[in-house]
């Protein structure tokens, strides 16, 4: 089993202007947490550090040698391939069974050789998601992952995803800015106010 | 925008040619000798009797051999130096160098040079290379340049290997540029080829026979073959275009 994920005073400065400032805390193994604030408060940047895209002051622990699995706050599957194809790029071989599972998870079997642009805003999003459940890393990190999806499909499909959590003990960090979501589906929420955390 | 689509385009780009034909009609009843600008029909009638002759076509054949083998070269190379300076940036500086100056040597200047150093028939193929080269290195290298943060990032979380990530995600993000590295290139592969042509002479060769009616004061003639290479290298855009859009 690995450990908790410690951040430790970590800070970041964009170009002069303070974004996180000396903080501090722990994500544990095998829990759901979400990570709650309004925007523009930082909680992609934090996000970012933990996944080793941004640098910062201070230490973050737990991390290393994991295999992360994350939809970023944008979709970004890429246009010139299938959905299939976007999840088999991260995949690799092998895993057709990962994938159609994935699919079929996130109600987009029919969709498999669309391409991202012949998709709504919230099929990109559970394509995003797709690629990151069938990918299977250690650890979930997902930025506002229910974004665009409307309430019915959202309850759905979250419910759905956080029972497998609870089931297999996965280690998930989640942004939301929706307390309801984060208290129905996180087992710990941390809010990050003005430059710190609660 | 004034964009027409369909048939409505057709007729009026047809309405274009035509009118312009009138102007060259025109415009050669005014001079009134033949061999300075023969009207668009004895042009024509010109054409005509060169297509006929096998020597026509197996000229067409092998300037348009040359064409291509100039350009499939220039892309391919293009290619290779916008790789590589996208991983190193010394090759970045080292090419930046020829591809900068290649750009503002006369066409001129790189033709005689090549003569001096190159046996004759392969002087074309190399001068077409050479013009293209910069066009195409340029353009890939901005499309490899412009690929977004985002998909590097995409890459890197899901740990995309190096290889795989050049060729699944930085070489589709750059497809517009490379196609518009490679239009941009026809013509001047056309144009260079065939100057090239005129000034080393290849026996078998579009150039060559533009230069003859030139020295013949065959008038119709050169402006036969002259309109020759102008469909021809229109065709060779076209196919080009088509094979891209496969893309
Ligand atoms: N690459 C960057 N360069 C400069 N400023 C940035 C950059 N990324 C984010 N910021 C700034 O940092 C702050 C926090 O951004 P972000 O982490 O995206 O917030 P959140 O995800 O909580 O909405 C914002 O004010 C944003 O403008
Ligand atoms: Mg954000």
């Amino acid at each position: 089993m690995r450990g908790d994920i410690v951040l430790e005073g970590v800070s970041k400065t964009y170009e002069g202007k303070p974004v996180l400032r000396d903080l501090s805390l722990r994500f544990e193994e095998g829990k759901v947490t979400a990570i709650m604030g309004p925007s523009g408060l930082g909680k992609t940047t934090l996000l970012k550090i933990l996944l080793g895209l941004e640098s910062c002051e201070g230490s973050v622990t737990g991390m290393e040698g994991r295999r992360p699995a994350v939809v970023f706050q944008e979709s970004r599957l890429l246009p010139w391939l299938s959905l299939k194809q976007n999840l088999e790029l991260v995949c690799g071989p092998g895993k057709d069974r990962e994938i159609a599972d994935a699919l079929a998870l996130m109600e987009l079997t029919d969709a498999a050789d669309k391409k991202p642009a012949e998709l709504s805003g919230g099929m990109q999003r559970r394509g995003a998601l797709a690629r990151a459940i069938a990918y299977g890393g250690d650890i979930l990190v997902l930025d506002e992952p229910f974004t665009g999806l409307d309430e019915d499909l959202k309850e759905r499909i979250a419910g759905k995803l956080s029972r497998q959590w609870r089931e297999s003990g996965q280690t998930v960090l989640f942004v939301t800015h929706d307390s309801t979501e984060a208290k129905a589906y996180a087992d710990t929420i941390v809010k990050l106010n003005e430059g710190g955390s609660l | 925008m004034n964009q027409p689509t369909g048939e409505k385009r057709i007729g009026k780009k047809l309405a274009a040619v035509l009118l312009w034909l009138v102007f060259w009609q025109l415009g050669s009843m005014a001079f009134g000798r033949s061999f300075v600008l023969p009207s668009p029909v004895f042009t024509c009638k010109a054409l005509l009797q060169l297509m006929a002759q096998p020597l026509f076509w197996r000229s067409c054949g092998i300037t348009l051999l040359r064409v291509a083998a100039g350009l499939a070269l220039a892309s391919l190379l293009g290619f290779l130096g916008a790789w590589a300076a996208a991983i190193s940036s010394w090759m970045r500086e080292i090419l930046s160098v020829p591809a900068s100056v290649i750009k503002s040597v006369p066409v001129m200047s790189v033709i005689l040079i090549a003569l001096l150093c190159l046996s004759g028939s392969i002087v074309p193929t190399f001068v077409c290379f050479l013009m293209c080269f910069p066009v195409m290195y340029t353009n890939i290298l901005q499309g490899f340049d412009s690929v977004p943060a985002e998909y590097r990032e995409l890459a890197q979380v899901y740990r995309i290997s190096d290889a795989k990530y050049f060729g699944r995600i930085m070489v589709p993000a750059s497809m517009g540029y490379i196609r518009a590295g490679l239009l941009l290139s026809c013509g001047l592969a056309w144009k260079s080829t065939v100057a090239a042509e005129v000034l080393s002479s290849p026996r078998v060769s579009m150039g060559y026979h533009l230069l003859s009616a030139k020295m013949y004061l065959d008038g119709p003639s050169l402006f036969a073959w002259t309109v020759g290479i102008v469909l021809l290298s229109m065709l060779f855009e076209k196919a080009v275009r088509l094979a891209l859009r496969r893309w």
